[in-house]
């Protein structure tokens, strides 16, 4: 059954067929929230609440990129739980997880071909990212997690956040220059070929 | 050290780096990118922000988000619910509105019942009125002179003055032609006038003691659009699980 099947069968109440569709973007959706919100508790439960506001919402899907339309979901379903934490002090950033577990890189994340090396350079890169993510104001975050991480092109990512291309390219264009900024601050931790210059470094 | 370059510069960098540029912005900026070593090193810095951003593994979902027929059962009921609390509130805003339409055209005889209201029903206003040209004769033809003029001496006619002094005022065409007689005449529907409003009055009172019925209507439909609304908030604050 393809993705345009499944689509047709979840609109008549087919809950198997809208699962199918749930197993093969949660990883993408749980990813895009976990950037969003830069929380894992956060991000579970901004997934969760976006495929339930999908499957209800189905109708509306009017064709064209399931993910995008997906993605798009997920993003609102962020927005409204940022806005409701608006006065909630912002989360540590240090990674101190459940049981001292990494929340960076934690076991379900680890890949088991990888070095200690390799996993742990991972990790790094992976925090340093999420930490200029959390940096951003949420417009600017959101173009970036979808072009940047998701791999999205411009035509999807405005599809997603219901926006021209236009804006689109402004603000990715802002949010690589400020997330180059604050990644300058983890040069250390970065790949070797891919150390940003900062001043007074040569 | 990164070069300082316009936003609009920035703008073209990153577009270029995704092909997003039409040829024409394209060639230009790649003829730009060969003279002006500055917008070079900041594109190349650019482009490894990029490719930084583009090695971000994506994450694995940590559980299964698959939905249970529970799940989705429960919220659609609370959708559903929600949404028939919205539509009652607007239907009863409507209403709401309907009646205090209607309450304020008729001039609010829907306070008739009210004790202590002043406010009479179209009806006796209307036999009120008609008593005013007498009472103008009675007070002098030549007030005529001065139509806005409604003053009735109280010693003359006092019951009807008093009426008039909440009711309105005279033309000046109502005046002309009315003899004693007529004033007389128009007296007498007065106190008539003024006898109905009090029966009519007394029988409101006691059909609804205290309150008008239009109040208790008011307040009861104003008491649904506060009460589905809030609910249909709260419902739909909810969040699903």
């Amino acid at each position: 059954m393809d993705e345009i099947q499944m689509i047709e069968f979840a609109r008549t109440g087919d809950l198997d067929a809208f699962n199918r569709l749930v197993l093969a973007y949660q990883d993408a959706a749980y990813s895009t929230a976990y950037r969003l919100m830069g929380d894992r508790v956060a991000a579970e439960d901004v997934t969760q609440d976006a495929f339930i506001s999908a499957y209800r919402n189905l109708s509306s899907y009017r064709g064209g990129s399931f993910k995008a339309w997906l993605l798009r979901i997920v993003m609102n379903a962020g927005y409204d739980e940022l806005r409701r934490n608006k006065r909630r002090p912002t989360t540590p950033l240090e990674p101190d997880g459940l049981d001292g577990e990494d929340l960076d890189e934690p076991a379900w994340l680890r890949d088991p071909g990888e070095t200690p090396e390799e996993s742990a350079m991972r990790a790094e890169l992976n925090r340093a990212i999420q930490t200029c993510l959390d940096g951003l104001e949420v417009e600017f975050r959101v173009v970036v997690v979808l072009v940047d991480i998701q791999g999205m092109d411009y035509r999807e990512a405005a599809e997603s956040i219901r926006s021209p291309l236009g804006t689109v390219k402004s603000r990715l264009a802002r949010a690589r220059s400020r997330m180059q900024e604050c990644l300058k601050g983890f040069r250390e931790l970065l790949p070797a070929g891919l150390r940003l210059e900062t001043e007074g470094i040569p | 050290m990164t070069p300082q370059i316009s936003p609009r510069d920035l703008e073209f960098l990153s577009a270029f780096l995704d092909n997003q540029l039409s040829t024409r912005d394209r060639n230009r900026l790649q003829t730009r990118l060969i003279g002006e070593p500055d917008l070079k090193q900041a594109m190349d810095e650019l482009r490894t922000t990029r490719e930084l951003m583009r090695r971000t593994p994506q994450l694995k979902a940590p559980r299964s988000f698959v939905l249970s027929r529970e799940m989705v059962s429960v919220n659609i009921r609370a959708v559903n619910l929600a949404r028939s609390l919205r539509s009652l509130s607007v239907v009863a805003a409507v209403l709401l509105a309907m009646v205090v339409t209607g309450d304020v055209l008729t001039g609010g005889a829907g306070l008739r019942g009210f004790p202590g209201a002043g406010a009479a029903a179209p009806e006796e206003s209307a036999a009120l009125v008609q008593a005013e040209p007498a009472i103008e004769t009675y007070a002098g033809a030549a007030d005529t002179s001065a139509p806005t003029d409604t003053t009735v001496p109280s010693d003359i006619v006092p019951e009807a003055a008093g009426n008039l002094s909440a009711e309105g005022t005279a033309t000046p065409e109502d005046t002309i032609g009315l003899s004693a007689p007529a004033g007389e005449e128009a007296v007498d529907k007065t106190e008539q006038a003024d006898m109905e409003f009090r029966q009519t009055t007394e029988i409101q009172e006691e059909i609804v003691p205290g309150v008008p019925v239009i109040l208790l209507v008011e307040g009861l439909l104003a008491a649904i659009v506060l009460a589905a609304g809030l609910g249909a908030w709260i419902v739909r604050r909810q969040r699903p699980r």
